[in-house]
């Protein structure tokens, strides 16, 4: 067999690719469209592009609607998808372990702290907080969960650069988590029944809360966060053998290590601060990408779940309006609910395949 | 051959280029506990081109540690080491990449990659910033995996492999990154013999056919005994002795580094094997393969077979002869002999009396 | 010790009616019935005074055969009159409780024929007690034995001033609750009554952990009613255990007629004003059924709730663009949250600003009586005085039918 034979497979690899790529922005562009018309309350498709293009003789409340809601819906779920997917894949790849998510790190706990203190933490300090919150309301809120998780994340790179090996800052990673989980409870033990749950609200997750004024930060901090990933594939890929062949091949590992934190900790924060924590899809969708695409090569893997992430978390919020019904599942039970077997699934299918990141 | 050009054979092989030397190296670990532990110290060491070098020593005497401060994963404690006459530390990470190679024990999982990608990988310090591969790349790759002799498995996914299989896509991954040298760091340890056998030999058959210079640690002694241009034989207080394998045996270095309490290495069959109990002497009347597998049996059962034995014990008198419908074995008893058609019993026999005697 | 503590609390009981008729925000004449409510209102007090002092100084006497009263609105509770005692019957102790609770109120040393079976007894009337929530404390205040008060499970909450001046004094202490109340300081402090909520749950109930130490915990479910009389008339049960349900028997019909008076203003209304309720929270708007306690409200003040399709009492989670649809030009907004102006409002979403009520102003919040710590009076004594929330409400909802009335729960959002 010679090179010939090996190159024309690669080309048709390649060619096959392509095609799955184009079939996935199809997929996604249909399930915006979806997501457009089947929301709780309901507008004909043709009126929807209508309310886009600014046609007139529609009824403003509907125009209003997709305008304000729907479309910015749309963009902060195709944006936390993305997000979220990116920062999964990033984690599974440092850590070797295909069950790595985004939140492994405790990046969203320093969220969740934040966000405890900011809604719970007038009870401990005398109702002080109270009207500081109100006056930042939902920005407020925000702010609170970016600062939670960019402690957090300093902390994480800080630790980076310092210790040997990831395994270390797995365990960092998990104290974290803990440590803030169990303050969170203490918030939660001394705390009133309605601020517990305007607490656990925010922890069910949404992406209908995020207006266009939001976005305008949401958006350029993720496309920046995955800006910097679009230099990492060959370094990726290298990690993937390990961090001693990674040296050995001429990547600067301590580098390499610092990057992909602050990459994926910046993206999974954002969208922590914006939208809750929300759960499976960091795992879920580089599973889902390299078996659709049947390679663990970073320079394909990367675009792949960024397109079929942002498909994931556009149907997850399709799932969550419970189109024809006025009311509104929280995101986090749409995903956990597909999410859970799948990562099951994961689980099985390792004691059966033996190796990780099987196929 | 006379001592003329014995010198100038002397010349050229000195000639042949440094391409790794150490000075007075220090090898062990700082930050550990206790804080500072010293492997080995004052090594001078060197590697030359198309040299195929094996490192061996008993458990615990620090090859890894060597190894990985040789390819600069671990930091030497003092001394230098030197590529191509400049010391390790003025190369960058990726300068260094394009000297040194290497191909760690574990099998590594990467899940979906073909074999074609993953020896891909090796062009990393030549390729830039978005791993773009030049026709030159793959000529590279294609070239290595043709040395290896795994040509046909570029289309193949890699964790579908066998370990050993897997082992030779990363030899060949070493190989397609052109170093200068490479190193294995115990490449066959996971693997079944014929895996090991596969790996050692293409070692071999790449520094012999093409030149390439390698540096393998391995348990395997008595592979490495066959093919090694020179072994390093470290200790366990951390002392290394380098030289030819024969050379090595002669001097009894092996004697001296793997003295165990059951195991001597027996010189004259180039091989380690278990101190036995002396039993006695035995005489034995036979020819060919019949004679030469019969005194092993004999010498696992504890007898040294002597031809000529003057000795004042009564020998064991053991005869081995073809009888035309197969092999016979008889041993001399007081009153005549025993028979018996296979080794098995004829050593059991000897097993039994051994005991009604004691 | 007794005489002087009752004369003290006479002499509150003096001064407290000032304090009432001055702020108590019985409703400006819009007829004469109503006109003739505050007169009333203070000959009654002050009647009542008299009568106390009387009771309080035959207090020595044994009590006499009480009035017997009918419970009409409530539906959680019954209160039967037997031979000698009461029996106050909880017959929906939780939600999800599948028995009720029994509780015997015999008179002090008194003794009783009847079998009481496990109905716990109590003896009447009460001095002291222990409430578990800041919903009480109007009803015990409403029949002047504010002052029995022992202990509370915290004060952080707490709207009367009278009961956090006491607890910084050291009168009333806090006990926390839930599994982790301080049983210790309830045992030496030895109150006739604890009385708490339950929910079932034993993570957050208070009850069984008294139980077990044997002190006399009560059981009220004042919170499952949603008909705004039902809930107010759980003053009787209270006052049951001091022997003064008639007293709060007539507080309450003279209240029901006041609330009845006021819901009469606007029963004829042909437009009704359309109420939006509540605010979202990351998307997604809480909205309580037709039969919950906010919308009852509503409706007796003439207003038109947006979601009459709701059915039930409970909370919904409401998709925000479904509010948009229907409720974006309601008239009225109410119940906001932690918004204290227009402001806060549009902190809170931005989009809120797209709302007609919030640009016509007419954005109304119970936040009006505040403590620093955040105890609002709205969740305190509205309960015991639906009247004037509802007066508020026609206030918000119909200004003209109510002009000399001032906002005593809500405030209009600047």
């Amino acid at each position: 067999m010679g090179d010939n034979k090996q190159q024309a497979v690669q080309t048709s690899n390649r060619k096959g690719r392509l095609w799955i790529f184009a079939i996935l922005f199809l997929v996604l562009l249909l399930v915006v469209a979806l997501n457009l018309t089947l929301g709780s309350v309901r507008i004909p498709l043709k009126d929807i592009l209508g309310t886009i293009l600014g046609s007139p003789g529609i009824k403003d409340s509907w125009v209003y609607i997709v305008r304000s809601y729907r479309l910015p819906k749309i963009v902060t779920a195709i944006l936390a998808g993305i997000a979220l997917s990116a920062s999964g894949l990033q984690m599974q790849t440092m850590f070797r372990n295909p069950l790595a998510d985004p939140f492994i790190l405790g990046i969203n706990s320093g969220a969740s702290l934040g966000v405890a203190i900011a809604i719970m933490g007038s009870t401990m300090v005398g109702g002080m907080f109270l009207p500081a919150v109100s006056s930042f309301g939902e920005l407020g809120i925000v702010l609170a969960a970016s600062v939670g998780s960019g402690i957090v994340m300093a902390l994480i790179l800080l630790a980076g650069r310092m210790v040997k090996s990831p395994t270390t800052l797995l365990i960092l990673g998990l104290m974290f988590g803990t440590a803030t989980g169990a303050l969170v409870s203490l918030l939660i033990y001394f705390s009133s029944p309605e601020k517990v749950k305007a607490y656990s609200v925010w922890s069910y997750g949404a992406f209908n809360g995020v207006t266009w004024q939001q976005l305008k930060v949401m958006a350029p901090v993720i496309v920046f966060a995955i800006g910097i990933l679009a230099f990492l594939p060959k370094g990726l890929n290298a990690m993937l053998l390990s961090e001693d062949y990674a040296k050995t091949m001429g990547l600067n590992t301590k580098r390499m290590r610092v990057l992909i934190l602050l990459s994926a900790s910046i993206l999974t924060g954002t969208v922590t601060a914006f939208c809750g924590p929300i759960g499976f899809i960091g795992v879920a969708v580089p599973h889902i990408a390299r078996n659709l695409f049947k390679t663990s090569n970073h320079k394909i893997l990367i675009p792949a779940v960024i397109v079929i992430g942002a498909i994931v978390a556009v149907a997850a919020d399709l799932l969550a309006q419970m189109p024809g019904s006025q009311l509104v599942l929280p995101i986090n039970v749409v995903t956990s609910l597909f999410g859970a077997p799948f990562v099951l699934w994961v689980v099985l299918k390792q004691k059966r395949g033996g190796t990780s990141f099987n196929v | 051959m006379g001592g003329v050009e014995a010198e100038a054979r002397w010349n050229i092989i000195q000639r042949v280029k440094r391409v790794l030397h150490t000075e007075k190296l220090e090898i062990g670990y700082e930050n550990g506990k206790p804080a500072r532990k010293v492997i080995s110290r004052g090594l001078n060491l060197e590697l030359r081109q198309g040299e195929f070098v094996c490192l061996v020593g008993p458990n615990g005497a620090g090859k890894s540690t060597l190894l990985r401060t040789l390819t600069g994963l671990l930091p030497a404690l003092s001394g230098e080491i030197n590529l191509d006459d400049n010391p390790i530390s003025s190369y960058s990470r990726k300068e260094l990449a394009h000297q040194l190679s290497v191909v760690l024990t574990t099998p590594i999982e990467v899940g979906a990659m073909t074999v074609r990608e993953l020896v891909s990988m090796g062009r990393f310090p030549y390729t830039g910033l978005f791993d773009r591969m030049s026709d030159h790349d793959w000529q590279v790759v294609d070239e290595a995996l043709e040395m290896v002799g795994i040509k046909d498995f570029g289309g193949r996914m890699v964790h579908k492999l066998s370990d050993g299989e897997r082992q030779r896509v990363m030899i060949a991954r070493a190989l397609a990154q052109e170093p200068q040298v490479m190193v294995l760091d115990e490449p066959t340890a996971y693997l079944d013999l014929p895996g090991r056998v596969a790996v050692m030999s293409l070692l071999h058959e790449l520094a012999r056919d093409h030149g390439k210079t390698i540096l393998t640690s391995t348990h395997d002694l008595d592979q490495a005994l066959r093919i090694a241009d020179k072994l390093w034989v470290m200790s366990l207080n951390g002392e290394i002795s380098s030289g030819a394998p024969e050379d090595l045996a002669l001097s009894g270095e092996f004697q001296r580094v793997f003295a165990g309490e059951r195991v001597q290495f027996d010189a004259v069959q180039g091989h380690f094997s278990l101190k036995e109990e002396n039993e006695g002497v035995a005489l034995l009347e036979g020819e060919g393969l019949a004679r030469l597998w019969t005194e092993r049996a004999l010498k696992r059962l504890g007898y040294r077979v002597d031809l000529d034995y003057q000795g004042k014990d009564e020998p064991l008198r053991v005869a081995v002869f073809d009888g035309g419908d197969g092999l016979h074995w008889l041993i001399a008893t007081e009153d005549g002999h025993e028979a018996f058609a296979s080794l098995g019993e004829m050593a059991d026999y000897i097993k039994k009396n051994r005991v009604l005697k004691t | 010790m007794k005489k002087i503590v009752t004369f003290l609390a006479v002499l509150m009981l003096l001064a407290l009616p000032a304090c009432k008729t001055a702020t108590a925000p019985v409703a400006d004449p819009v007829d004469v019935v109503v006109a003739e409510e505050p007169i009333q209102a203070e000959t009654e007090v002050e009647t009542e005074v008299e009568s106390e002092l009387e009771a309080t100084v035959e207090v020595e006497t044994p009590a006499e055969v009480v009035e017997q009263v009918t419970i009409d609105y409530a539906k959680n509770f019954t209160l039967e009159y037997k031979d000698g005692y009461k029996l106050l019957t909880v017959t929906n102790p939780w939600f999800g409780a599948t028995e009720p609770l029994v509780y015997a109120l015999v008179p002090t040393d008194t003794t009783v024929s009847d079998d009481l079976g496990d109905a716990v007894v109590i003896n009447t009337p009460i001095d002291s007690f222990v409430s578990l929530s800041t919903t009480y404390l109007p009803f015990l205040d409403q029949i002047d034995m504010l002052s029995t008060l022992v202990a509370v499970d915290t004060t952080d909450y707490t709207y009367n001033p009278e009961v956090r001046t006491w607890a910084e004094a050291g009168m009333i202490i806090s006990v926390g609750s839930g599994p982790s109340i301080d049983v210790e300081a309830l045992i030496e402090l030895a109150p006739d009554v604890i009385m708490t909520s339950a929910s079932g749950s034993p993570d957050w109930d208070s009850h069984p952990a008294l139980e077990e130490a044997g002190l006399p915990v009560v059981i009220n479910s004042e919170y499952l009613e949603q008909d705004p009389l039902g809930r107010a008339e759980w003053g009787k049960f209270i006052a049951a255990f001091y022997d003064k349900e008639a007293e709060a028997d007539k507080l309450f019909d003279e209240m029901v007629e006041r609330y009845n008076v006021v819901k009469a203003l606007t029963a004829d209304l042909t437009e009704k004003k359309t109420v939006l309720i509540n605010t979202a929270y990351e998307g997604t708007w809480y909205m309580p059924g037709v039969d919950s306690f906010a919308t009852i409200l509503i409706k007796d003040a003439g207003g038109a709730y947006l979601w009459d399709d709701l059915e039930g009492t409970s909370s919904f989670p409401v998709d925000f663009e479904v509010v948009v649809e229907r409720a974006q030009d309601a008239d009225v907004w109410i119940n906001v949250g932690f918004a204290y102006g227009l402001a806060d409002l549009l902190a809170m979403d931005s989009r809120y600003g797209d709302f007609k009520a919030y640009q016509t102003g007419e954005v109304y919040n119970n936040n009006l009586r505040v403590t620093e710590m955040g105890g609002t009076d709205y969740y305190e004594s509205a309960v015991a005085n639906p009247d004037v929330v509802l007066l508020d409400l026609v206030k918000a909802f119909y200004p003209d039918l109510v002009p000399d009335h001032e906002f005593f729960y809500y405030q209009q959002l600047q």
